[in-house]
């Protein structure tokens, strides 16, 4: 056994509540100011509501209960699910189905089969009764999905080691301070999200909540009256600031301005990058994965010019390798390959199924990130390509292999196939279906605005003679 | 057109709905309506009515009727 020590009587905390005191933590829609200590009571009172080591499922809201909920059942050693609120009911039994967990969490106007055991700041616990709970590994302290908006099965599982090293680092990258205020301008069941409540009430600094958007009222309205000086977002997230004219307006208490979740527009990067500069603010570009529990790189401000493109350096405690076909480790630089990671922030594997999360640590700390890149001699890596079966739909992360399945289900009979780039999922349909209809479903399945969906009807799928599909070669049919 | 039918097309084109109930729309009271349906429905009304809206307005855009007293700010009359 490790330094984890989750089973003995002195188990370790992520969050240190106490620590901090009275000061604010945590300011809700009304402006209601949650101090730590306050936090630390409400946290509390969820992880009385459950055993430790149990597998719970949370549909996630940004509010204040819920955050309180998501860290009282952290310290407990509970491990929490994340999944978003909106998650499809079918989606949500199949999930609970698989693995089987032993309560479940919802904001209070969604109801869920179960006991409810406590209401508090609109969260309701429930205990479902299972009466045969997986085994979890005594590393195991959080699990995120890989793809939300399919309610995918495959889950990365991540440990407390993760959780911290990952938020020391983040840290340090941005500076963060007791004086740094975020706003929650993303779902916290992802891990960039998750990543920017995480190092707020690790280093005693403080968040806006609010579950509304940046194309929301409410969201500017608390951005202006709490005096938010930090603000996140996905490439998506910047192209709603630009239909915003965010870069036409002044925000005098702004001070940190970070990026993550897929590769910025370079006429977004240049425009956003040299209004931070004008205006003082530190502009940060990071690149991360889920896997690696949320950073992997970050740009230092100072470069977000001159370096444009680029992903940044390793984050304190990681390090990057790009590798050629066989795995060995190209060392000349500038010369593009398969990137690979390496750190305490890489997650301990996948887990597909319930017997999945007795496992222990299969990565090792080497993560590959699936991505092409280089690296040059100063260390600072720029992303080429991404090979991954995955995309970022306006922030989303959907697997496109779960989406052809998802259809290929509804639609019996049919073979559908996507590929795609950013916010755009192109499907390729063989067999008796309406693309008009597909797309539709599509849509409503995922939650994912119509848009994002083109959708093609094809003679035959492209296939190699034996018999893979070519995904390369769907782009032509659009 | 008169500008009641191009304000009427920035929302079945942006949107993606028929002409039928689109009075009655609201922010997110249709699937086709969210964060992505906002932004190209602004930007389809810039186009039709050549203005550049503010941010507080682009925001305060939460309904078809709404849209219509938002607009008169910028001497649109619909």
């Amino acid at each position: 056994m490790t330094g984890d020590c989750l089973n003995s009587g002195t188990h370790r905390v992520l969050f240190d509540f106490k620590a901090h005191g009275e000061d604010p933590a945590l300011v809700a829609e009304d402006l209601r100011v949650f101090s730590y200590r306050e936090l630390s009571e409400l946290s509390s009172a969820f992880a009385e509501m459950v055993k430790p080591r149990a597998l719970v499922f949370m549909l996630c809201r940004n509010t204040p209960g819920m955050i309180a909920c998501y860290a009282g059942l952290l310290n407990k050693g509970a491990v929490p699910l994340l999944l978003g609120s909106r998650i499809a009911k079918e989606a949500l039994l199949a999930l609970i189905k698989i693995y089987r967990p032993s309560y479940i969490v919802s904001p209070s106007e969604i109801s869920v089969d179960g006991r409810p055991l406590l209401e508090c700041e609109g969260v309701r616990v429930y205990e479902t009764g299972e009466g045969n709970p997986p085994v979890l590994h005594e590393n195991l302290a959080l699990l995120l999905s890989t793809s939300g908006s399919t309610g995918s099965p495959k889950l990365v599982r991540i440990s407390l080691k993760n959780l911290e090293s990952n938020a020391s680092s983040i840290i340090k990258s941005l500076a963060i301070t007791k004086d740094n205020r975020a706003i929650t301008a993303l779902p916290m069941n992802y891990s960039y999200g998750l990543s920017v409540i995480n190092t707020r009430l690790i280093s005693g600094a403080s968040l806006a909540v609010t579950s509304s958007g940046l194309m929301q009222k409410p969201f500017w309205e608390l951005f202006d009256r709490a005096g938010v000086n930090s603000l996140s977002g996905v490439p998506y997230s910047y192209e709603m600031l630009k239909c915003l004219g965010f870069t036409r307006k002044e925000y005098p208490n702004l001070e940190v301005m970070d990026q993550a979740g897929g590769h910025l527009d370079e006429v977004l990067q240049k425009e956003f990058s040299e209004y931070c500069a004008s205006h003082g603010i530190r502009f940060y570009l990071m690149y991360g994965q889920t896997e690696a529990t949320a950073r992997m790189a970050c740009l230092p401000f100072k470069y977000a010019q001159s370096k444009p493109g680029c992903a940044g350096l390793a984050i304190d405690g990681g390090k990057f390798s790009i590798r050629d076909e066989n795995g060995a480790v190209i060392s000349s630089p500038s010369a593009e390959g398969r990137l690979f990671y390496e750190g305490p922030n890489v997650a301990m594997g996948y887990a597909t199924d319930a017997c999945d999360l007795k496992k222990g640590d299969e990565w090792r700390g080497v993560l590959d990130t699936g991505d092409r890149a280089l690296m040059d001699e100063d260390g600072f890596i720029f992303i080429k390509g991404r090979e991954s079966r995955f995309l970022k739909v306006y922030g989303n992360r959907l697997s496109l292999d779960d989406c052809a399945l998802m259809a290929e289900r509804y639609f019996k009979g049919i073979k559908a196939a996507c590929a795609g780039r950013d916010d755009l999922v192109m499907v390729c349909i063989e067999g008796e279906a309406d693309p008009v209809l597909v797309r539709e479903y599509l849509s409503e399945a995922t939650h994912l605005n119509k848009r994002a969906f083109k959708v093609a009807k094809v003679a035959a799928l492209p296939r190699s003679s034996s018999g893979k599909i070519l995904y390369r070669e769907l782009e032509k049919y659009f | 057109m008169t500008n009641r039918e191009k304000y009427i097309k920035c929302f079945t084109d942006a949107l993606e709905v028929p002409a039928e109930g689109v009075e009655k729309l609201e922010y997110q009271g249709v699937e086709s309506w969210d964060s992505v349906g906002h932004m190209s429905l602004i930007a389809a009304l810039e186009d039709s009515f050549d203005i550049q809206m503010d941010t507080d307005d682009i925001v305060d855009l939460s309904s078809f009727a709404k849209g219509i007293e938002i607009l008169k700010k910028y001497g649109v009359e619909i």
